[in-house]
């Protein structure tokens, strides 16, 4: 049940390139909604999930063994952090569009849409934007006239 | 018989060549299909032409290969005539066609077993409620095997119809089938064996076992899918009211009149899967060659390895001794989830089992249990495949 919430978004992301993906993201919408209205979600895609991060894990039994016993923990724990990362970002996105700045209005901490901002092309006036190339004569095919 | 190597015979299927590494442990499902097979169906639509109905040169050639198939088939089962030999598209659809054909009166008894597949239980439910039979569920020993006791208890004049399986999908474990035939003839009842799993690695002698209808799946014994037989002794098939009727069925027609073919195309209506039965046919001249015998040892000696190595950390389900259970090696691990063990087995290792009830639900639900893992073993799977199936396991067995 748990892992359904956390592959959802992952699956609706790879479902627009995969159907595939789009059955397990109706699969997931319908386990979470079952979350939601209180009834046991029952398509049994959470337990195939654990199934195939254990197969993966099996070269380290322990590591395997934890994951196995203690999935909803530690997909507990991925939710919790996806839920705060999605606040935080939602919080610097909302400053961005207001101040400019995703620290908030007068802050000159780092912010990675300003690098990005900083990265764009700038155009020099003077520097003629077309490439020219010198003493070239370029043929286009046919017969000259 | 042929030199046995099972890493030789490999080679004969394009399975091994295209999935490296895959361990195929589903055999009781399906089994994989030899080159020899894929040849035939292909040799069939490189000439193909309308067969049966038609009289031209290409058509003749058909019927001809198809009589050859049917004759073929009938000596691997050792029956007496070809016209016993009806052509289905698997086991289910003979059954079907028994229960559906037969003519059954209000309190008439069908005795099954509590394990069968649902393909020999459905019908015979269906059959109760709309024609009012009586069906009488014998239950199996502890250890799964039969109960003959039981068996003769439940035994009556009204028993018209014992139907029950020769080897069981769920354990492997076969019935004694001769013993339990001459008990039903010694009571007027008639036999349906269902032959699914007995046919692709034991000998079938149908004259010696007296079945009075035997039904069995192509895609088990290396064949295409969409293949089966329903033998029927000819006496018995004759007494049956076709459910399925059309064309190649019936010689004549007037508007309110229709005149049946004799066996066993009255049986078999509609254009058939020729393809399929010349690749069913060639499928059975390959196992021929192999040996049943040397299938069938094959199977014990692989299952012994699985079995000796892990009986003391799984449940197993059926007797413990391997060799009562032939190729198949059903079983449970405490406090892991059985779909989740076959999943692990797929992913992580690309040993292809199979979980769940293995379409015998009523035995798994009668037990309170949620099914099972099946490994079910082939002649072209190895020694070392076995052994590496026995230490996924074990290794599985540590996320307790």
């Amino acid at each position: 049940m748990v892992l359904c919430w956390i592959a959802l978004p992952i699956f609706a992301l790879l479902g627009i390139f995969s159907a595939k993906y789009r059955k397990l993201t109706k699969e997931s919408l319908a386990c979470l909604f079952k979350t939601i209205t209180l009834q046991r979600c029952e398509s049994g895609l959470d337990q195939r999930i654990r199934a195939d991060i254990t197969a993966k894990m099996m070269h380290t039994p322990q590591l395997a063994k934890l994951f196995y016993n203690h999935y909803k923990i530690i997909a507990f724990i991925f939710i919790i952090l996806m839920l705060g990362s999605a606040y935080f970002s939602g919080i610097g996105v909302y400053n961005y569009v207001a101040y400019g700045n995703c620290n908030g209005e007068d802050s000159t901490a780092f912010c990675i849409f300003n690098v990005f901002e900083n990265e764009t092309p700038t155009t020099n006036s003077e520097t003629p934007t077309n490439c020219t190339l010198p003493n070239a004569s370029i043929s286009l095919g046919g017969t000259p006239p | 018989m042929i030199f046995f190597t099972p890493e030789k015979i490999r080679q004969d299927f394009p399975f091994f060549k295209h999935n490296p590494g895959v361990t195929y442990f589903d055999n009781a499902c399906m089994t994989l299909k030899p080159q020899t097979v894929i040849d035939a169906l292909q040799d069939y639509y490189n000439h193909s032409a309308c067969a049966g109905r038609s009289h031209h040169q290409l058509a003749e050639n058909i019927n001809e290969k198809i009589l050859n198939a049917r004759t073929t088939i009938r000596k691997f089962i050792n029956a007496h005539h070809n016209e016993e030999i009806l052509f289905t598209r698997n086991t289910t659809e003979g059954i079907n066609l028994l229960a559906q054909s037969m003519q059954f009166q209000p309190g008439d008894e069908v005795i099954i077993t509590d394990k069968e597949h649902n393909s020999n239980l459905v019908p015979w439910i269906r059959l109760q409620k709309k024609k009012k039979i009586t069906l009488k569920i014998l239950p199996s020993n502890k250890d799964n095997t039969f109960n003959f006791a039981a068996y003769e208890q439940l035994l009556t004049e009204k028993t018209k119809l014992v139907a029950l399986h020769h080897r069981s999908n769920l354990d492997g474990v076969t019935l004694p089938a001769k013993k339990i035939i001459q008990k039903a003839h010694d009571n007027n009842t008639l036999v349906m064996l269902d032959g699914a799993q007995a046919t692709p690695s034991m000998e079938i002698n149908l004259k010696e076992l007296d079945a009075d209808f035997y039904a069995f799946s192509g895609h088990k014994l290396c064949g295409p899918t969409g293949t089966g037989i329903l033998y029927g002794k000819k006496e018995q098939l004759e007494q049956l009211e076709p459910y399925n009727l059309g064309g190649e069925t019936v010689t004549n027609t007037t508007y309110d009149h229709y005149e049946l073919k004799p066996l066993p195309e009255r049986f078999e209506a509609g254009l058939q899967d020729y393809a399929g039965i010349l690749g069913l046919a060639a499928a059975i001249n390959y196992l021929k060659k192999i040996g049943m015998d040397t299938i069938s040892n094959h199977e014990e000696k692989l299952n012994k390895i699985m079995t000796e190595e892990l009986k003391e950390v799984i449940t197993i389900l059926g007797p413990e001794d391997h060799k009562q259970r032939s190729n198949i090696l059903s079983f449970t691990i405490q406090n892991l989830d059985i779909h989740n063990i076959a999943r692990i087995l797929s992913t992580g290792e690309k040993i292809m089992t199979r979980s769940g009830a293995h379409c015998v639900h009523a035995w798994f639900n009668n037990h309170q249990l949620p099914g099972s893992i099946r490994a079910s073993i082939y002649f072209y799977n190895t020694e070392a495949e076995a052994q590496h199936f026995v230490e996924a396991v074990r290794n599985i067995i540590k996320l307790q």
